[in-house]
C-alpha cells in the first residue's frame, strides 16, 4: 500500500483503545506546556528535597550539613546550596525531578480502562520511589563531591539518571503486567 | 489468553524489550557523553560551533534511536501497523519540533516557549520515545487480541 494511501487509513487501523490512548497522549502532552514551569511546585519539590537529602546527608556520616534559603538566578532557575564548611553541592530546577514525576504518572494514567484506582497505586508509587531514589541521589552525590570529585560527573549525568529511569521503567512493567484490556 | 504458552511469550517480550531498551540507553549515554566534550563547549573556532552541525547532529540522534526502535518492532513482528505509527508519530513530533524552532527564531520567543521547546528536544533527542510506544506496542498488541480495530 502507498505511504499516502496508509496515512489516509490511519485512523481506521487504530482500535478504540489505542485511539484513546493517542489522544490522551496528546493531552498529557499539552498539560505538560501549562504545568512545566510552575514555580511553586519546583520551590516545593526543591525545598523538601534539600531538608530529606540534608536529614539523609546527617543519617550516614552523623552531620547536619547547611542549607542555603532557595533563590532564582538570572535564568530563572531556582536553587539551594548543601554543604559544610569544605563541599557544598547545588540543588537546582533539572534536579527536582518534576519532569520524570510527570512523565511516569502521565504514562500511567493515559491507558485507558484501566482502573483509576490501580492507575492512581502505580502513579503514587511510582513518583514516591522516584522521589526518594532522588533523595538517596542527592546525598550519595554530596559524599562524591566530597571524597571522590572525579567520579561526581559520571554518578550525576549517567549512573543516577540511568537507574531512575530503570525504577520508572519497572513501575511500568508492574503497572501494566497481565492487565488485560477491559472492553467497555 | 491466559495460557502458560502465552504468558510465557508475554514475559520473553518484555525480557528482550528490557535488553533493547538497556542497550539503547547506553548507546545514548555513550552519545550523550560526545555532546557534552564536544557540542556543549560550543567553541566558536570549533566546526561543531555551527548552527547548522548541532542541528543535524540533534537530528541524527533523534533517528538513530528512531532506526532502532523501528528494527526492534520488525525484529520482534509486531503487526506493521504499530512500525508505521512509530514512524509517523515520531517523524510527527520532530517537525512540530523544527517549526517551533523556527518560530522562536524568526517570529517571537518566550521564556516559556524556550523551555517547553528545549525539553521537547530533550525527550526526542533521547530512547524515552522508542521506550515509550515500544511498551505501547507490547500492551496494545497483546490487548489487541481481544479487541478488534475500529
Amino acid at each position: 500500500m502507498r505511504f499516502s494511501n496508509k496515512l489516509s487509513t490511519l485512523n481506521s487501523h487504530l482500535t478504540k483503545g489505542q485511539a484513546k490512548f493517542l489522544r490522551n497522549a496528546l493531552l498529557a502532552f499539552l498539560l505538560w506546556f501549562l504545568v512545566a514551569d510552575i514555580q511553586d511546585i519546583h520551590f516545593f519539590l526543591i525545598e523538601k528535597l534539600a531538608i530529606h537529602s540534608s536529614v539523609c546527608i546527617e543519617w550516614f556520616s552523623g552531620i547536619l550539613p547547611a542549607l542555603s534559603k532557595l533563590e532564582v538566578n538570572s535564568v530563572g532557575v531556582i536553587n539551594v546550596n548543601i554543604g559544610d564548611s569544605r563541599t557544598f553541592i547545588q540543588i537546582g530546577t533539572p534536579c527536582d525531578g518534576w519532569e520524570i514525576y510527570y512523565l511516569c504518572a502521565a504514562f500511567i494514567f493515559i491507558f485507558p480502562s484501566i482502573s483509576f484506582s490501580r492507575k492512581l497505586i502505580f502513579s503514587s508509587v511510582g513518583i514516591l520511589t522516584m522521589y526518594f531514589t532522588n533523595v538517596l541521589r542527592i546525598a550519595a552525590l554530596f559524599f562524591f563531591a566530597k571524597d571522590f570529585p572525579d567520579w561526581f560527573q559520571f554518578f550525576h549525568h549517567t549512573v543516577f539518571q540511568f537507574i531512575v529511569y530503570v525504577i520508572m521503567f519497572i513501575v511500568w512493567i508492574l503497572y501494566l503486567r497481565g492487565k488485560k484490556l477491559e472492553v467497555k | 489468553m491466559d495460557s502458560l504458552s502465552e504468558r510465557k511469550k508475554i514475559r520473553g517480550k518484555i525480557i528482550r524489550f528490557s535488553i533493547f531498551g538497556f542497550f539503547i540507553w547506553l548507546l545514548f549515554l555513550w552519545i550523550d557523553s560526545f555532546n557534552e566534550a564536544i557540542i556543549l563547549i560550543r567553541n566558536p573556532d570549533s566546526i561543531w560551533g555551527q548552527t547548522w552541525l548541532r542541528f543535524a547532529f540533534r537530528e541524527f540522534k533523534i533517528y538513530t534511536f528512531g532506526i532502532l526502535g523501528y528494527l526492534f518492532l520488525y525484529r520482534e513482528k509486531y503487526h506493521p501497523n504499530f512500525r508505521f505509527q512509530f514512524i509517523v508519530f515520531l517523524t510527527l513530533l520532530d517537525i512540530f519540533c523544527i517549526s517551533l524552532g523556527v518560530f522562536r527564531e524568526f517570529v517571537f520567543d518566550t521564556p516559556s516557549l524556550t523551555g517547553f521547546y528545549s525539553r521537547m528536544v530533550r525527550v526526542l533527542t533521547t530512547p524515552v520515545y522508542s521506550i515509550c510506544f515500544g511498551i505501547y506496542t507490547i500492551y496494545f498488541s497483546y490487548s489487541n487480541k481481544i479487541e478488534s480495530p475500529n
